[in-house]
């Protein structure tokens, strides 16, 4: 899958369903910080990547996905892998 | 001024091993009588959840001012046997108590089907007890518990809990919590929570309730509604003596239609009403022993008896 095609899909359930506005959407955005991202948002975070890129994400694997940007390299890397 | 429960729950470590190990013989009415001693120096120094208290007595409960104190300490009481009845049943599993359940078969229907659901309970009565009235083991319960709780409580809980199927998952701040609630949820699992608290930033919706605005939690519904996983909420009163009233109600089936903040705005609502319905029942074994409403904290501070102070 294409890095574009991750993003894309990304940043429509963030906007959508987390109800990020779109122009904080960049890689260097912080998850928590800059967008608000909490731990109950993250159910929906499991759920949606579970159902469009089809693996589960371990929390163990999250620990250093810090930015928007390292969360688009972790899912671009368990598609591609 | 901020809601002040600090997520932890109060009670010294040596106090709380000194109750397990008299209830392993000893008796529970005896440490009833004990409360009437001890809730007098509650009044006087927990000024805090005194003044708290006293204004969910005269704003909520009768108008008379006789009756507030009476009031208060029953509460205060209800609340202390609360706890005893909780280290009672810790200290010895085999004491008998009873649980006459109300919508049996509603909690069945979700018991004995495929789909993990959620327990919503309260600080109204003794809603830790919920899981000794399930006799079968066909589904594993996970009570959330901050991980503020008191230790010594908590590792005894895990410990009784174990027998009976349950595995608490604790709130911490990395927020693995998520991935386990989540596990045991798609694993078929109940996951069982207070809704009535919110607690540092997690998010909240306001309502009515009893008359005046409130907060109330609103992640449970969330995860309800991203899951899709059915809300039933949970109430076990207090009704006498080692006995015990469950209200089971269903805030939300598998059904889930229309737009996710619509569902779940609509979820908190149907909680909080059926929350409102026992307190009104019940209105001395509601537990709040701090602002809970937002009328309360403005008018604690325009008295100017600063809460907390």
């Amino acid at each position: 899958m294409e890095r574009s095609e991750i993003i894309e899909k990304i940043n429509l359930f963030l906007i959508e369903e987390i109800e990020i506005e779109e122009e904080l959407l960049n890689e260097e955005a912080l998850l928590k910080e800059d967008l608000g991202i909490d731990s109950l948002d993250f159910v929906d975070v499991v759920v949606i990547v579970e159902r469009e890129f089809g693996f589960k994400i371990k929390p163990e694997e999250m620990t250093n996905v810090k930015t928007l940007g390292a969360f688009y390299d972790y899912i671009e890397k368990k598609v591609n892998s | 001024m901020k809601r002040a429960w600090s997520g932890k729950t109060q009670g010294g470590k040596w106090g709380q091993k000194f109750v397990l190990y008299y209830f392993r013989y000893g008796s529970l009415r005896l440490l009833y009588l004990v409360l009437y001693l001890v809730i007098p120096f509650y009044l006087i120094f927990d000024r805090k959840g005194y003044r708290a208290t006293r204004w969910y007595a005269q704003k909520v409960g009768n108008k008379n001012r006789k009756w507030h104190l009476p009031f208060i300490f029953q509460i205060y009481k209800s609340f202390g046997q609360l706890f005893l009845d909780r280290f009672a049943m810790l200290g010895n599993p085999k004491r008998k108590f009873d649980f006459e359940i109300v919508n049996q078969e509603l909690f069945d229907q979700f018991y004995h089907g495929e789909k993990g659901f959620l327990l919503v309970s309260a600080h109204v009565g003794n809603f830790e007890l919920f899981g000794y009235f399930i006799k079968e083991n066909l589904k594993t319960v996970h009570p959330i518990l901050f991980g503020g709780e008191a230790e010594v409580y908590q590792r005894m809980r895990e410990s009784l809990f174990m027998e009976h199927q349950i595995k608490p998952i604790i709130l911490n701040p990395t927020g693995d919590y998520i991935f386990e609630i989540h596990n045991a949820l798609q694993s078929g699992g109940i996951v069982s929570m207070p809704a009535d608290r919110t607690y540092n930033e997690i998010k909240d919706f306001t309502v009515p309730f009893l008359g005046y605005d409130a907060k109330f939690p609103i992640g449970v519904y969330q995860i309800a509604a991203t899951l899709e996983i059915p809300v039933l909420s949970i109430f076990v009163i207090k009704t006498g003596y080692k006995k015990f009233r469950v209200y089971i109600h269903q805030v939300s089936d598998e059904q889930f239609t229309g737009r996710k903040k619509e569902q779940v705005i609509q979820m908190g609502n149907t909680y909080v009403t059926q929350l409102e319905e026992v307190v009104k029942q019940h209105p001395t074994q509601w537990y709040n022993f701090f602002p809970f409403w937002d009328q309360q904290i403005t008018d604690l501070i325009c008295n100017g008896k600063e809460y907390g102070a």
